[in-house]
């Protein structure tokens, strides 16, 4: 029991890290990992809307119909990105003006509406609150990973503060958008390496954290799902 | 079906006021910091935009009837040296995120630009300091920043609004 609360805790930090397993949240990852500061911002902003809205939809979850859940999810998740906006505006404005437009973008992030999906609106509040902060801590991590190798060299300096020996040895692509897709690029490789490519494959979530399994006829009919060929003769067969 | 329609729309609906009515009593609490960040914010930029005068030389001109709708503020320097105007303007995205304070002397002449907030998400850099120095026909003739146009344009807007304002604050 205990162990399973642990999985979920930290399956989000690199086994199933949303950013370089999962593959999500791309958009901010890539825009905001120009500063360190600015990639602790958006990772921790993010990270309070998820574990809210994680626990907000599990809560509710018997409530939600499966016809209106993502309207519903959104409603959710854009009041706590709202609620972040006006509290990060009113006591940290340096942090707002820093993360800008990308604040106000956390509410169509793929990680938070991915896991109200495949995580929250199937699980108990204190898994769900558990899987929040294990999926954002991840991604604070990842965006902390970036955001120090691309400051670090490519502006050669640390959270602002200059690194004098490195001025001259620094790569100002890395602050540019190619060297934000070079970093995640590398960043993916070694995570695939440490992890020897054993991200989840889409199966091994089984039916019940499939996002399409509401209107999956095999789903619906309890047939198990094993690879593309079989799903196709499988549902003419239903 | 029709009851699963109904619930549908009432649950919706209730989630939408339930929300509402938690962002209202947040707003109370943020509301008046967030005014107070930015009234701050807007008296900094205020501080050395025009050569040797600071804050409290400026007099606060409160009836901006007449003046173009993306000024904010307009203020004028007691001894004559020149006036400080205050513009927000929209660009594609945000909605009136680009506020800018900007110095005129008394011929027309821009003597400063300071950025207070932009919120779009490219940034254009310093390209705001390239009208410094120039005159209502001559800031007409800088071209818009290559690759952040919309940005660019909205800025030269507001700046003609401000020229606009300018006129009108010297002709009372």
């Amino acid at each position: 029991m205990k162990n399973n609360k642990m999985k979920i805790l930290t399956n989000g930090i690199l086994k199933e890290n949303p950013v370089l397993v999962l593959v999500l949240g791309t958009c901010p990852t890539l825009a905001v990992t120009t500063g360190i500061v600015s990639a602790i911002s958006m990772g921790l902003a993010t990270l309070a809307v998820l574990v809210c809205s994680n626990i907000v939809i599990s809560a509710l979850r018997n409530v939600i119909s499966d016809k209106i859940r993502i309207p519903a999810y959104i409603v959710i998740i854009a009041g706590f990105v709202t609620a972040v906006q006006m509290l990060l505006q009113a006591f940290l404005p340096d942090v707002y003006d820093m993360l800008g437009v990308y604040l106000a973008l956390i509410v169509v992030n793929c990680i938070i509406l991915g896991r109200a999906e495949m995580f929250a609106n199937k699980n108990s509040v204190v898994d769900s609150a558990l899987d929040g902060v294990g999926m954002g801590i991840g991604f604070t991590l990842t965006l902390f990973l970036m955001g120090f190798v691309r400051e670090v060299f490519g502006n050669s300096t640390f959270a602002g503060i200059a690194i004098p020996f490195l001025a001259p040895f620094k790569l100002p692509i890395l602050t540019s958008a190619p060297g934000g897709f070079f970093v995640y690029g590398v960043l993916i490789a070694l995570v695939a390496i440490f992890t020897k490519g054993e991200y989840p494959k889409k199966k091994s979530f089984g039916c019940e954290g499939c996002p399409s399994a509401a209107s999956c006829a095999k789903a619906q009919a309890g047939i198990p799902c094993d690879g593309a060929k079989a799903e196709e003769s499988e549902v003419a067969d239903v | 079906m029709k009851n699963d329609a109904i619930k549908s729309v009432v649950v919706l609906t209730l989630f939408s006021i339930i929300v509402m009515v938690l962002l209202a009593g947040i707003n109370t609490v943020t509301a008046p910091r967030i005014a107070e960040n930015e009234y701050k914010k807007m008296m900094d930029s205020l501080e050395g935009l025009i050569p040797e005068v600071s804050g409290e030389d400026y007099e606060q001109i409160t009836d901006l009837s007449g003046y173009p709708e993306s000024v904010q503020n307009v203020f004028v320097d007691k001894n004559g040296r020149g006036i400080a105007i205050i513009f927000a303007v929209t660009s594609q995205y945000s909605s009136g995120d680009m506020k800018y304070s900007v110095g005129f002397d008394n011929q027309g002449k821009i003597v400063a630009i300071k950025q207070i907030s932009y919120m779009e998400s490219k940034s254009f850099g310093n390209y705001y300091e390239s009208f410094v120095g120039l005159e209502e026909t001559d800031a007409a003739d800088v071209e818009i920043f290559g690759g952040v146009t919309y940005s660019s344009n909205a800025f030269k807007s507001g700046l003609n609004d401000a020229f606009e304002a300018f006129k009108i604050t010297n002709s009372k």
